[in-house]
Order: C-alpha cells, then sequence, then structure tokens
C-alpha cells in the first residue's frame, strides 16, 4: 500500500492540498499516514458479489462482504453441521421483502482471514439467500466497529485503519478527482448518503449484499413521477428478491447517478414493486453499481469517500 | 477538502464503455449477467477475457458466467469449455463443477459427469445439490444400487432436504422394490404432512406395483395438495391418460395448462389426448399459433398450430444437443403422427422414444404404454 504522504499530494503545486511539501523537495514529509489495521482479500462471485474468506467452527468458505446487511448470518447448510443447536434470538432480522429470521446459533471460533472472533452470534438464512453458494454474510462494521472500511473491488482488497488517523485525506490511492459524502450510519450500521439521480436528490442506501440497485415504484412515483406507462419503462417481469420474495420489476433509463463530483453514466437502475414492505432509503446501491466506484468508508467523519474503481 | 471543489470544475463521468479496460468489461458483463442477457454477457465478458490486465480470479469468474450465457443460448459445446477454463483457475469451484456436470448430462456423458459431481461433493460435503446431481445421473445409467448410495449420502450430509427421500423412492421403484419406495415417501410425509410431492411419488410407486386404485387416490390427493401447483395438475392428468381416462385427464390437463400461456407442456397433452376423442376440440390448433415460439418446447407447439413441421421439430431438438429433447420429439412427434392416423410412423416414433427417453420417465412410461394399446 502507498502512504498517504507519496500518494495524496497532486503533481502540480498548484493544487497540492498536502500542506507544505516544496517542489524541490526530493522526499516530501509525510503530513500523515493511514494506520492499517488490517488486508484482507476480496474474491468475486459470478453475480458480482464479493467475499472474504473465513471459517467457522473448523467449516472454511466465503462470507459475502453486505454493508446492508445485519451483523453476522450463516447459511442453514453450515449452521447444522455447528457443535451448537439453533435457538430463537433475541431480536430477529428483517430481510428486504419483509421476511423474518429469528432463529441463530452460537459458534465457538469464527475467523476471518488473521482475525479472530470470540463466541459469535449468527443469524441462520435459508441456503439460497447466500449467494455464489456462500457460508455467510457479514456486515463489515459490526465485526470491526472500531475501524474505517476502504472496498477496493478493482484489486480486489477490504482494508481497515485506524480512525481519526488522517481526516480529510482518506484517498490515498489516486490523485484524481474524488468526491466525499456526508453520510449517516444507522444503529444497524447501514449507510446512507445523498445521491443525485438523473439530477434530483435521493436518498441512497450503501449495500454491497445486493446484487442489483433499485428503488421502489413509489419512490419513482413520488420522486420522479415515473409509473409503469411513462415512456422508457420497460417491464422485465419478475424479480426474486433474496430468493424469498416475488416483486414486479421494471427498468427504466436513468442517464447518470452523481455523489457530488463523481458521476456513473447509465446506472443500471431497477425499479420494484413488491408492495409497501421496502425500506426507508428511496434506493438501494447495489453491487452492480457500487463495482464501478473504490470506496472508503470513514466511521469517525461520517464521510463515505469514493472515487472512480480503477482510480489509481 | 476535496479537489472537485477545489477545481470547481473537475466532473468525472464514468460508465462502463465495452471499449475499456478488462475490468470494465467485466463490471458490464456482471451486469449483463444479473439481466439473464445472454448475448450482452458473451461480449462484455469475451471482451474482459481477452483484456492482459483482468485478475486471474475475475478471469474465472468471467468463463463461468460467459459459460453460463453459452448454455442459456443452447452452445453447450462452448459452456462446457469456458466452465473447463473457469475451474483450471479455480479446480474447487463448487459452481462451475455443478455447472460443467449438468451439461455433461445433457449430453448423455455420464462419466465426466459424474467425475464434475464428485469432485463438488468433495469441495463442499455439506450441500446437497450434488449428491443428487450425481445420484441422478446413476438413476439415468439404471445403476440403482449407487444411485441410492448416493441419495443416502445426500440425506446424511443435508437431514432437511426431503427429496432425497423421494429419490430413494424413485431408486426403490425403478428397481422393483415397491413397499420400500413407498416406505420413503411415507417417512418424508411422517417429516412434513404438506409434501406433496411424497404423496405423488408414493402413487407412482403404488401404480407401478399395481395398485391402480391406491395410486390413482394419491395422485389426486397430491393435486388437491398442490391445487395451485400447474405440475401436479399435469401428474395427474398424465396418470390418469396413462390408465386410459381421456376425459379425467383432459380436465387436469385443462387446469394445468390454465390460460393456455403457464404450461405448453400442458397444452401439448391436451391436444394429444384430444385427439383420441370421438368429438376432438377443433379449436386447440388455433389456441396452438399462440404459444408457438422457437423455445423449446416451442416447436411441438408449432406442430400443433400447423406452422412447424415434424421434421423443424427434431432439428430444433438436435439443435439444442439435449438428450431429453431427442426423446420428446420422437414421443410427442410420434403421438402426432398417431393423431394424424399415421400408424406406422407413429408406432416407430414410440418405439424410439423407448430407446432414448430415460426409463420411468413420464415419456418413457407413455410410449410404452401407447405401444401396447396400438393394434400390431
Amino acid at each position: 500500500m502507498r502512504s498517504l504522504a507519496t500518494s495524496a499530494c497532486i503533481a502540480t503545486a498548484l493544487f497540492c492540498y498536502c500542506g507544505t511539501a516544496r517542489a524541490q523537495d526530493t522526499s516530501p514529509p509525510k503530513v500523515c499516514e493511514l494506520g492499517q489495521a488490517g488486508s484482507f482479500d476480496l474474491t468475486t462471485g459470478a453475480e458480482g458479489m464479493v467475499f472474504l474468506t473465513g471459517s467457522v467452527e473448523g467449516h472454511s468458505g466465503k462470507f459475502v462482504v453486505d454493508t446492508g446487511g445485519f451483523g453476522t448470518l450463516l447459511s442453514f447448510s453450515t449452521a447444522t453441521h455447528l457443535g451448537g443447536g439453533p435457538q430463537e434470538g433475541p431480536m430477529g432480522v428483517r430481510l428486504v421483502g419483509g421476511i423474518d429470521l429469528r432463529y441463530g446459533i452460537w459458534a465457538r471460533d469464527f475467523k476471518i482471514g488473521s482475525f479472530k472472533f470470540p463466541a459469535s452470534w449468527f443469524v441462520i438464512g435459508p441456503d439460497r439467500f447466500f449467494s455464489s453458494n456462500a457460508i455467510g454474510n457479514i456486515q463489515p462494521h459490526s465485526l470491526w466497529p472500531n475501524y474505517d472500511t476502504e472496498i477496493d473491488f478493482w484489486k480486489g482488497k477490504l482494508n481497515l485503519f485506524l480512525t481519526n488517523q488522517c481526516p480529510g485525506h482518506e484517498v490515498y490511492w489516486t490523485h484524481d478527482p474524488y468526491a466525499a459524502v456526508p453520510m449517516t450510519v444507522n444503529a444497524d450500521g447501514h449507510i446512507t448518503v445523498q445521491a443525485y439521480l438523473d439530477g434530483k436528490p435521493i436518498n441512497a442506501l450503501i449495500d454491497t449484499g445486493s446484487q442489483k440497485s433499485f428503488l421502489s415504484l413509489k419512490a419513482a412515483s413520488h420522486i420522479f413521477s415515473i409509473d409503469e406507462k411513462t415512456p422508457g419503462m420497460v417491464n422485465r417481469g419478475q424479480v426474486d428478491i433474496n430468493g424469498l420474495v416475488e416483486a414486479k420489476r421494471y427498468h427504466y433509463p436513468f442517464k447518470s447517478l452523481t455523489f457530488e463530483g463523481i458521476s456513473i453514466a447509465g446506472p443500471d437502475i431497477e425499479i420494484n414493486d413488491a408492495g409497501n414492505d421496502f425500506r426507508g432509503d428511496e434506493i438501494i446501491l447495489g453491487i452492480g453499481v457500487l463495482r464501478q466506484l473504490h470506496l472508503f468508508i470513514a466511521y469517525d467523519e461520517n464521510k463515505l469517500y469514493l472515487t472512480a474503481a480503477e482510480a489509481h | 477538502m476535496k479537489f472537485a471543489a477545489f477545481c470547481g470544475l473537475a466532473w468525472l463521468v464514468f460508465a462502463a464503455p465495452a471499449s475499456a479496460s478488462g475490468f470494465a468489461s467485466f463490471n458490464a458483463g456482471i451486469l449483463a449477467h444479473n439481466n439473464a442477457d445472454a448475448d450482452g454477457a458473451i461480449k462484455s465478458f469475451t471482451l474482459a477475457i481477452t483484456a492482459p490486465d483482468l485478475a486471474p480470479q475475475l478471469r474465472a469468474i468471467a468463463f463461468l458466467d460467459r459459460g453460463e450465457a453459452y448454455a442459456m443460448n443452447g452452445d453447450f459445446e462452448r459452456a462446457i469449455s469456458d466452465y473447463s477454463s473457469s475451474l483450471a483457475l479455480t479446480p474447487d469451484d463448487y459452481t462451475a463443477l455443478n455447472h460443467r456436470g449438468a451439461l455433461h448430462v445433457l449430453r448423455r456423458e455420464y462419466g465426466p459427469a459424474h467425475a464434475d459431481f464428485v469432485a463438488a461433493i468433495r469441495a463442499r460435503p455439506e450441500l446437497a445439490t450434488a449428491y443428487a446431481h450425481d445420484g441422478q445421473v446413476y438413476m439415468a445409467e439404471q445403476n440403482y444400487e449407487d444411485a441410492l448410495r448416493l441419495f443416502s449420502n445426500g440425506l446424511a450430509a443435508s437431514w432437511y432436504t426431503l427429496n432425497f427421500y423421494l429419490d430413494r423412492s424413485e431408486a426403490y421403484r425403478a428397481s422393483g422394490r415397491y413397499a420400500e419406495a413407498i416406505t420413503e415417501d411415507d417417512t418424508a410425509l411422517v417429516r412434513d404432512k404438506t409434501f406433496a410431492a411424497a404423496v405423488l411419488e408414493r402413487g407412482r410407486a403404488r401404480r407401478d406395483s399395481g395398485d391402480l386404485r391406491g395410486a390413482m387416490s394419491d395422485f389426486k390427493t397430491a393435486s388437491d395438495m398442490a391445487s395451485d401447483d400447474p405440475d401436479f395438475q399435469l401428474a395427474l392428468g398424465i396418470a390418469q391418460w396413462e390408465g386410459g381416462q381421456y376425459d379425467d385427464a383432459i380436465r387436469s390437463f385443462k387446469r394445468a395448462s390454465g390460460d393456455f400461456e403457464q404450461t405448453r407442456y400442458a397444452f401439448i397433452w391436451l391436444y394429444l389426448t384430444n385427439t383420441k376423442e370421438r368429438e376432438p376440440d377443433s379449436r386447440l390448433p388455433g389456441k396452438a399459433a399462440k404459444l408457438a415460439d422457437p423455445k423449446w418446447p416451442g416447436p411441438i407447439v408449432g406442430l400443433i398450430a400447423n406452422s412447424a413441421t415434424a421434421d423443424q421439430v427434431f432439428a430444433a431438438a438436435k439443435e439444442s444437443d439435449i438428450g431429453l429433447r431427442q426423446c420428446e420429439a420422437n414421443f410427442y412427434v410420434g403421438e402426432w403422427q398417431l393423431a394424424q392416423q399415421n400408424l406406422l410412423e407413429g408406432k416407430r416414433l414410440l418405439d424410439a422414444a423407448t430407446q432414448v427417453c430415460i426409463p420411468f420417465s413420464a415419456e418413457f412410461n407413455a410410449a410404452k404404454i401407447d405401444l401396447k394399446r396400438l393394434p400390431s
């Protein structure tokens, strides 16, 4: 990993924003260096989802990195092979589509990469909920609440950083333009930012666990005055949400999705109608869109930094 | 402060153009794959695969997804080649092994299919799918002992997958061990009394054991338990057809085919049964015209609608390289020939169906039954 000091300075003196380095200096002083706490290889599945490799009580496999998930989930097929028995949890998990998961299991030994966790509670989900035969889902912030998280889809890395190290200087990997978007993080660790879809402000959930990006027909109607009969709206039949709920599925040719200075042209966003059972966010940004970005989630600053995926 | 705000101009607009980097092409392929756009996926993943900068792990996924797209288009040779390329990069990938194995089954390449499913079981012994697939390959080979072994191993690994009881029932039934078959179905029903498929499978075991009254009772019960599922109405109709109860079968096929768009197989059976009646419904060919499309079994529907020929049906079956379709083409065209009063050609094709269809499949059973009914 390049240090912030060597990467954050833009080559032209005019736009150098990293402090006191002079043009004639051969080795600019280090203004700030992010303290990396961990680095993991990300693998990619057939639907574009990303995974971390880990194990639960000796059962190794892939865990979906799910920023829109709830804590730690385990597939039914894996849970049935653990030592303990499933039990009803103190709190259920409500998935998109309105399905409740109420049972879970304690695992004595849980590892992600070199990180070992004490006895962990996993909510149990049906196997079909887990992409590419993953054995579970993890929400990074629930596992590592004291670290900032970087997701580099291009290089296939998930990196953890100590917080409060370099406020405003997190984008160490490129001199290219980046966006620093204020975010809110709710009690479940879910990240919502304001984006602009075709120029209109919209609250967007950052959900790496969602295969697709979508907004509800209700939100589309409210914000964009789009309904089933709007020109350009294409009926794509039914969609299976989380392998659990059927929803009517439409496609509308949105032109752009913008986060401050960073914009994605022609984002692939579906409009789904599954009744009134979607979460509060107006749009859910799934992996198809997010893969085109490089994300740095600075929980300490409540900011999401992002660049183009291949910016370097 | 972010750079864009500093400069006041640096709005970066990017998408994933097909001519971009390997990573951008890969992302475009993922979008096409997730939208079931086979042609788009093939185009984008081909660009990604040929790009020198694509990471090996993403290259493995690109081959896997492009293989799936080729399979969707019926190009199994290219699909198998891509799955092999994917597996060369990630040898233990459960999905790729199962996909390639399934295509080998369709091509009746049972040896390579076994090898893939065994490797898949080794990679993920706790998952049910590969046990079921491998057992079904043994069923196709009429090796019922090994099929039973695989289904039992599957049940041991995945005790909650009740379909393994039904698979074992089928294997016992195929071996002529009807009492054991019925015991399997009953065990499944003890664990889930709403399991309509177990009642249906028990009906088949009773039918094959000669208990036709018990069988029909089970078929009707299963049909009532799953009254919204066209497949159960179709299964009841076929059982009634096999018993020569054509009026009852027609009612079942009508329920199964609904508005004639839900289940084309049910419509085909409805037509074929109808032709055995004294006063066939002359409106059916006209209705078939609305259902005929190139996607299998569309060409058979086209035959009924007089918009396709028997040769075109066989050509479509051969084109797909699926043995299952060759079975269906022989059986359904054979029955259609009988409906056209072409007795010799009909018998010849039904006889061919008994040779190429998987034993105990619906078409295999029906072909044998109708051959017995026809004058020699």
